[in-house]
């Protein structure tokens, strides 16, 4: 679907401000798979995503979407159509009158005709949790920013390209909005799209990831399951990240010498773990 | 549409001879060295502004590849200027290219105005280049201040000139990346006829000045906390002071500007 090859991005290349930002990365996406990308900020997380819809070459190495190099202007021309990238912050980028024509911008970009247009943007709205025919009308300067950015979302999910990839896009919101973006993201995944997203948040990449990939100073740090990658935590904190606490609760216990399973994501695995431990203990209830 | 590297009016820090001096010498004397170039009628004078030029890039370590960059946002209006200029003035004919005539009157015109251009585009890139912007209106302010008795708010001048020369790259950063997440969902800025181009800029513009309208009002807010008063009065951190560096400029390039003018009066 997605391949990376010894990619390698520097910014303002040959001028003092010169910033080597991804350092020959290679990494493939698969068609269908769910890839949460994590690191600290300045890792280069930004810069590869937006390498995915050619709105950035690579210095060196290339990156291929469906086999087609994005070197190629023909080929970047139509890849919006199937790589939908939906910005950090994409509150800024609202123009229209109204959040229907909002949404709507992206299947009207794609020549859609109205009737198609109208069904699509309805969904798409249902999807974000915004009613339709409550915001359909609004201005989308009116909203709250938690509403502005969840209209943004529904630009992309409306014209629906093939592979979502997204950047950041729970940051500010509450744990109810993030939790429904997250089922939400994974719903269409089984859908049969691709997605890819960038979140500093932990747990949330272990519940909802196939795959995590842990970007350091731009070359990756360590890629696999969730379990493989937060299995140990020690690794993660040095490169900036948090580790899901299950896994850390499993991870310190080890180190003071019980013999427990660190490759722990859940509070109920985290659970079961435990009473293999103590199986005579009394269970406590969790939550 | 891609704006990328250096932008204008950037700050690129530096420990130059250039980046050392005093900013209120960078001031004058790229005030004089523009007077110098709109002054400037002979071949000799230009001969020697573009030393000066030369002289003054090389001791601010600007390198060849940058002078491009700072050009490069130009070359639009620097082409038309001189071709306009290469047809359109009446003389002695070159060369027939059809109805149209270059002539040897253009030719020397479209040469003078494309080299004043470049100097002076390359003089005032130079200074906000080496300056950084808190510099810049430390130096407009003293500058200003024998004007304000004469009722010139020096203070609020050079206050709104510093911010507005601070967000010059704030905004074209911010530009490229609403044009970038544009993009993203199919919007085109560069292909199509002109109505179709104008009509394109609306999902470019409309974000950007909604974006600078908020960051107005965060900073003004943002002063406001840190109880910004408008007329109150400072003092600085660093006390701004000449020394023989600066004096040396100056004289540098005054001589430079009364030899311009000499060459005018009696070249």
């Amino acid at each position: 679907m997605i391949l990376v090859e010894h990619l390698t991005h520097i910014y303002a290349p040959g001028t003092p401000l010169a910033l080597t930002s991804l350092e020959d990365v290679s990494l493939r996406i698969e068609e269908g798979e769910f890839v949460v990308l994590a690191g600290a900020t300045g890792s280069g997380k930004t810069t590869l995503v937006q390498h995915f819809n050619g709105l950035l070459l690579p210095t060196a190495g290339r990156v291929l979407v469906d086999g087609r190099d994005t070197r190629d202007k023909r080929v970047r021309r139509d890849l919006w159509r199937t790589v939908g990238l939906l910005f950090q912050n994409p509150e800024q980028q609202l123009f229209e009158e109204n959040v229907f024509a909002e949404v709507a911008f992206g299947c009207r970009n794609l020549g859609l005709d109205e009737g198609t247009i109208e069904i699509r943007v309805r969904r798409a709205l249902e999807m974000v949790g915004l009613e339709p025919v409550r915001f359909g009308t609004l201005s989308p300067f009116a909203l709250s920013r938690g509403q502005q950015r969840r209209v943004a979302l529904a630009g992309v999910l409306a014209y629906r390209p093939r592979v979502l990839v997204l950047d950041e896009p729970t940051s500010g919101l509450d744990p109810a909005a993030r939790e429904q973006i997250w089922q939400m993201l994974k719903g269409m995944q089984q859908h049969g799209h691709t997605v890819v997203v960038i979140t500093h948040h932990m747990e949330d990449a272990a519940r909802y990831a196939d795959r995590v990939v842990v970007l350091h100073r731009g070359k990756i740090y360590r890629q696999g399951t969730p379990r493989q990658v937060f299995g140990d935590p020690e690794g993660l904190r040095a490169v900036g990240l948090d580790v899901p606490m299950p896994g850390e609760l499993m991870y310190r216990l080890r180190q003071r010498g019980l013999p427990v399973n660190t490759g722990i994501l859940t509070l109920d695995e985290a659970e079961a773990e435990l009473k293999k431990l103590a199986p005579s203990g009394k269970a406590c209830p969790v939550m | 549409m891609m704006l990328s590297g250096i932008t204008l009016g950037q700050y690129i820090p530096g420990r130059s001879f250039v980046h050392r001096l005093d900013p209120r010498t960078k001031i004058l004397a790229s005030a004089v060295m523009i007077m110098a170039v709109l002054v400037c009628n002979k071949p000799a004078g230009y001969v020697f502004l573009t030393l000066g030029t030369l002289l003054a890039l090389g001791f601010a370590g600007t390198s060849p590849r940058l002078l491009v960059g700072i050009l490069r946002p130009f070359w639009v209006i620097l082409t038309l200027t001189l071709v306009l200029q290469l047809f359109f003035t009446p003389g002695q004919v070159l060369l027939a290219l059809g109805p149209l005539h270059v002539t040897r009157e253009g030719l020397v015109l479209g040469g003078q105005i494309l080299w004043r251009l470049i100097l002076l585009i390359v003089f005032s890139s130079l200074l906000t280049l080496t300056t950084s912007p808190l510099m810049l209106t430390a130096a407009l302010e003293s500058l200003l201040k024998p004007l304000q008795r004469a009722g010139v708010p020096a203070f609020d001048l050079a206050m709104m000139m510093t911010i507005a020369l601070r967000f010059v790259p704030t905004l074209l950063e911010e530009a490229q990346q609403i044009i970038k997440a544009q993009q993203s969902r199919g919007a085109v800025f560069t292909r199509g006829g002109l109505l179709q181009r104008v009509r394109g800029l609306v999902p470019l513009l409309v974000p950007l000045f909604a974006g600078a309208f908020r960051r107005a009002e965060e900073l003004a807010t943002a002063m406001e906390i840190r109880c910004y008063r408008v007329g109150a009065n400072r003092t600085r951190m660093h006390q701004l002071r000449y020394d023989w560096r600066d004096y040396a400029v100056l004289a540098g390039t005054g001589t430079l500007f009364l030899a311009t003018l000499a060459l005018r009066w009696w070249g």
